[in-house]
C-alpha cells in the first residue's frame, strides 16, 4: 500500500504541491491527469524522493518517511520499494540491454550474476526485447528503450511502479507498443501510478483517475465517474476541453 | 658545411641514456596529474564554495603561462619564497639545495593537473546526468553510479583529449634543459656544445621525438578503440 499524507513542495516561491493526500491499494492502477505544470510529475518524484518534499509523509508498505527528518537509509528504502519509468527512458548508455536490466539487481539486490541474468532474460521476454539483449541503447528506438526501462524497473520487484509520462516522447506507433507493454505488466498485478496525457489509455487501463490542478488533487474516482460525470467545476472544464462539444464518451 | 654522420652515431647513446628521464617527466605528471585533476574537476562540478574559486584561478594561471616561464618561476622563485616564509628573507635556501629533477616533475604535475582537470570536467559534464536519476531510483548509491555508469562514459569522451595532452607534454618536457635537467633534449644539447655540431645533435633528437610520438599515438589509438568496444558506444 502506498500512502501520501500532507505532501507539500515548492520550488523557490512557486508552490507546486500543496497538502496532497493520496492512497493506493495493492494491485490498483491509478492515473494522474491534469493540465501541464500542476505538479503531477513532482508528486511522482516526491514519492521516491528524487525530489525532496518540504512537508508530509510518504508510506510504502512498512516504511514511512517523514519529510522533516528523512535519513539516507529511509530514502534508499523508498527507492528499493518503488520502481520508476522516466519520460526520457534514462537507460545506461555504456551497458547493453541485458546489462541494463542486470546492473541494479547485482549491485543493489546482491543477486548472483546467474540469477540476475535469468531474471533479466525473463523480464526482457515479457516486454518483447529478448532479441535485442546484446544491443546498446543508442541502437534502439525510443519505444524499445522504454520497454527495456520498464523491464529494468520490474526486475527489482518494486511494490509500486511509478511511470512518469512514459509515452510522451514517442510517436503514435511507438506509443501503442509501449502501452501494450504496460497493459501486459498490469495483467501481472503490478501496482502502478501513471502520470500521462494519453487520456484514452488512462481510461481503458486504470481503476482510478486522479485529476490534479494547481498543486491540489481536485477530484478522484473511477474513469466513468471522472469522464462521464465529473463533480467539480474545474474537472468539468478540463474534460470538456479534452472532449469538446458533442464528443460522445462511451464507457 | 659538412654533416657528420659519425657525430650523430656517436651521440645516439647519450640521447638514448636520457630516454628514461623524458619518460619519467611525461608519464609521472600525466598519471599523478590525472588523479589531482579528477579531484579538481569533481570539486568544480560540485561547486564547493571557496575551493571552486581557488581552482578556477589555479586552472587559468597554469593554463595561460608558458611552460618555460613556469619552470623559471619555480626554479628561481621557490628558494626565495621558502626564505621569505621560513627564514625572514635571509638567503638560507638557494637553488643548489633544490633537486632539479624533483622541481621539474612537481612543476609538471601541477601543470598537468590544471589541463587534465579541465579535460576531466568536460568529459564528466558531457555525460547525460538523467542516468544518475535512474540509478538513484533503482537504489544505487552515488559512488556506485559514478564508478559503474558515469565514469566509464566520461573516459570514452576524455581519452582522445587526454592522449593529445600526453603527446603534447612528451614534447613539452624538452624545455627542462633550461633548469639543467638531463632529458633527451638536454643530452643532445650538451653533446652539441661539446663538439660544436648543433645541426647533427638537433636532427638526431628531433628524430627521437618523432619516433616516440608516432609510437605512442599508435598505442593510444589502439587503447581508444579497445575502450570503445568494451565500454559500449556512448552518445
Amino acid at each position: 500500500m502506498i500512502k501520501v499524507e500532507g505532501l507539500s513542495k515548492s520550488f523557490n516561491d512557486n508552490k507546486v504541491l500543496e497538502n496532497v493526500d493520496l492512497t493506493i491499494e495493492n494491485g490498483e492502477i491509478v492515473s494522474i491527469i491534469g493540465p501541464s505544470g500542476t505538479g503531477k510529475t513532482t508528486l511522482l518524484r516526491c514519492i521516491n524522493y528524487l525530489e525532496r518534499p518540504d512537508k508530509g509523509k510518504v508510506t510504502i508498505d512498512d516504511l514511512t518517511v517523514d519529510a522533516d527528518n528523512p535519513s539516507k537509509k529511509d530514502i534508499h528504502g523508498l527507492c528499493l520499494r518503488s520502481g520508476m519509468v522516466f519520460q526520457s527512458y534514462n537507460l545506461f548508455h555504456n551497458k547493453t540491454v541485458l546489462e541494463n536490466v542486470m546492473e541494479a539487481q547485482v549491485i543493489v539486490k546482491k543477486r548472483s550474476r546467474k540469477e540476475a541474468r535469468e531474471r533479466a532474460l525473463e523480464e526482457l521476454k515479457k516486454v518483447g526485447m529478448l532479441d535485442w539483449k546484446d544491443h546498446y541503447p543508442s541502437q534502439l528506438s525510443g519505444g524499445q528503450q522504454q520497454r527495456v526501462a520498464i523491464a529494468r524497473a520490474i526486475s527489482m520487484d518494486p511494490s509500486i511502479l511509478l511511470l512518469d509520462e512514459p509515452t510522451s516522447a514517442l510517436d503514435p506507433e511507438l506509443t501503442k507498443e509501449v502501452q501494450q507493454t504496460i497493459r501486459n505488466i498490469a495483467k501481472d498485478g503490478m501496482t502502478m501510478l501513471i502520470v500521462t496525457h494519453e487520456i484514452e489509455f488512462a481510461r481503458e487501463l486504470c481503476n482510478r483517475i486522479v485529476f490534479m490542478d494547481e498543486g491540489h488533487i481536485v477530484e478522484q474516482g473511477t474513469p466513468k465517474e471522472i469522464f462521464s460525470n465529473p463533480k467539480e467545476e474545474r474537472t468539468k472544464k478540463f474534460i470538456q476541453f479534452l472532449f469538446p462539444q458533442d464528443y460522445q464518451i462511451y464507457i | 658545411m659538412n654533416f657528420s654522420w659519425e657525430f650523430v652515431l656517436d651521440t645516439i647513446k647519450y640521447v638514448a641514456m636520457a630516454i628514461p628521464m623524458t619518460m619519467l617527466l611525461t608519464f609521472i605528471p600525466v598519471t599523478v596529474g590525472l588523479m589531482l585533476g579528477f579531484l579538481l574537476a569533481v570539486t568544480r562540478i560540485r561547486k564547493i564554495p571557496v575551493l571552486t574559486q581557488i581552482i578556477t584561478v589555479y586552472n587559468s594561471f597554469f593554463r595561460s603561462i608558458p611552460l618555460v616561464v613556469l619552470f623559471f618561476l619555480v626554479y628561481y622563485g621557490l628558494p626565495k619564497a621558502i626564505n621569505y616564509m621560513f627564514h625572514d628573507g635571509m638567503r638560507v635556501v638557494s637553488i643548489k639545495h633544490l633537486n632539479n629533477n624533483a622541481v621539474a616533475i612537481v612543476t609538471l604535475i601541477l601543470y598537468a593537473a590544471a589541463f587534465l582537470g579541465e579535460i576531466v570536467r568536460g568529459a564528466l559534464s558531457s555525460v547525460d546526468m538523467k542516468q544518475k536519476e535512474a540509478a538513484t531510483a533503482l537504489g544505487m548509491t552515488g559512488w556506485q553510479t559514478y564508478i559503474r555508469i558515469i565514469i566509464p562514459q566520461a573516459i570514452i569522451v576524455a581519452l582522445p583529449n587526454y592522449f593529445n595532452f600526453v603527446l603534447a607534454l612528451l614534447k613539452g618536457t624538452s624545455v627542462v634543459f633550461t633548469i639543467s635537467v638531463v632529458d633527451m633534449m638536454s643530452a643532445a644539447k650538451l653533446r652539441a656544445e661539446y663538439g660544436y655540431r648543433y645541426v647533427e645533435a638537433y636532427v638526431l633528437v628531433g628524430f627521437f621525438y618523432i619516433v616516440f610520438s608516432i609510437l605512442f599515438s599508435r598505442i593510444f589509438l589502439a587503447i581508444e578503440r579497445n575502450a570503445k568496444r568494451h565500454m559500449g558506444q556512448t552518445i
